[in-house]
């Protein structure tokens, strides 16, 4: 298992030149299969900032590689407010879909085999990720 | 398992799809005229200059009631705002301020607030925070309802049994409540203790911090 904060802040190395190619920003989680879906590069030297899983050459403890720097592209249509700086899902609030409150996602931990989300890491207290229902603007929302 | 809560708590707590997204806020309570059964709610808009919706929100399309938020399932849940025509508004409306009478002629106090029981499906009115008109007695009191109760016009018309179930807090209420029905011969209410605890504070309370301060031990000077 990976968390986020493992990987948060590490280089994306294109591996055909061997040179830096940007930094990961952030993941990408899609709610609906509950998988890392991609993620958010900064300091891009792609055409974009966004880098999707099946766009990976490689996901390790230091980096992650691509096979060209075109690789970090624009994010698809149906991604472009999924891939956005508002719904990131660290730091946000979870509630239940009873509206209790649950804290703040401090960390996500996920499989690096096929980008699974394992658990939801909060304040003192775990949340399993098959519990996800939804990532919004407001909150995570997960079943009580 | 039911919790009790006060109707005014409710206002201003996000309504918020299960896909995250927080779509509106309340904006009032509105009880069914009939029965006194919550109706559902009225809408604001979300953020500081946001107005009055157009859409209103049944209790039907409610899929959980919680301290942090109105959980519903998506936007589709939402009704237009005729869905209440006819029945009453919470604050503003008839049943906030409205004089609380026995039967045989006692002033109680007024409306200062309304008391619900939440459980996994139903919300009713179960009964009402008043202040009394008797200077001597405490700031609030808990008037319980009866089981159907038509809340229209100046004032409220209460048997004179519901004298014996006022209570001074909310911790003992759930309990008068259920008992007060009874005695009126309805017994589709929540068995008695069930809701002995004060709701709104469940969930929410967190452990007595132990103290910080410990007197240093001979021979462990700084």
């Amino acid at each position: 298992m990976i968390r986020f904060s493992d990987i948060v802040g590490n280089p994306v190395m294109d591996t055909s030149t061997a040179t830096t190619v940007g930094k990961v920003e952030a993941p990408i989680i899609d709610p609906v299969t509950r998988r890392v879906i991609g993620f958010r590069v900064k300091k891009s030297k792609g055409p974009g900032d966004v880098l999707l899983w099946e766009s990976l050459a490689g996901l390790g403890p230091d980096a992650l590689t691509v096979s060209s720097a075109d690789q970090i592209a624009e994010a698809p249509a149906e991604l472009k407010d999924r891939s956005g700086k508002k719904l990131d899902v660290l730091k946000r609030a979870v509630l239940t879909d009873h509206g209790h409150p649950l804290g703040k996602v401090r960390d996500v931990e996920f499989d690096p085999a096929d980008g699974r989300v394992t658990s939801l890491m909060l304040k003192d207290s775990f949340v399993d990720g098959t519990r996800l229902l939804g990532i919004g603007k407001y909150a995570v929302v997960v079943t009580g | 398992m039911s919790v009790l809560l006060r109707a005014a708590e409710l206002v201003k707590r996000p309504v918020v799809t299960l896909a995250g997204d927080d779509v509106a806020q309340i904006k009032d309570v509105v009880y069914s005229s009939a029965t006194g059964e919550l109706a559902g709610f009225t809408l604001n808009g979300r953020g500081v200059f946001a107005g009055p919706m157009k859409k209103t929100l049944p209790w039907s399309s409610v899929h959980g009631l919680g301290p942090a938020a109105v959980m519903i399932r998506d936007e589709d849940s939402l009704a237009d705002r005729h869905a209440f025509d006819g029945e009453l508004e919470g604050a503003g409306g008839a049943v906030i301020g409205s004089v609380v009478l026995t039967q045989s002629g006692r002033n109680l106090g007024a409306v200062t607030d309304v008391i619900l029981s939440v459980s996994e499906k139903i919300t009713d009115a179960v009964g009402y925070e008043i202040e009394p008109s008797d200077k001597s007695a405490p700031r609030r009191q808990f008037v319980p309802l009866p089981d159907a109760l038509a809340v229209s016009g100046e004032a409220l018309i209460l048997p004179d049994t519901a004298l014996d179930f006022i209570r001074d807090d909310l911790a003992g209420f759930g309990a008068a409540v259920a008992e007060f029905r009874s005695h009126l011969g309805k017994h589709d209410t929540q068995p008695p203790g069930e809701s002995g605890t004060p709701a709104f504070d469940r969930g929410e309370t967190t452990p007595p911090e132990p103290p910080s301060y410990r007197p240093a031990a001979p021979g462990e000077q700084q």
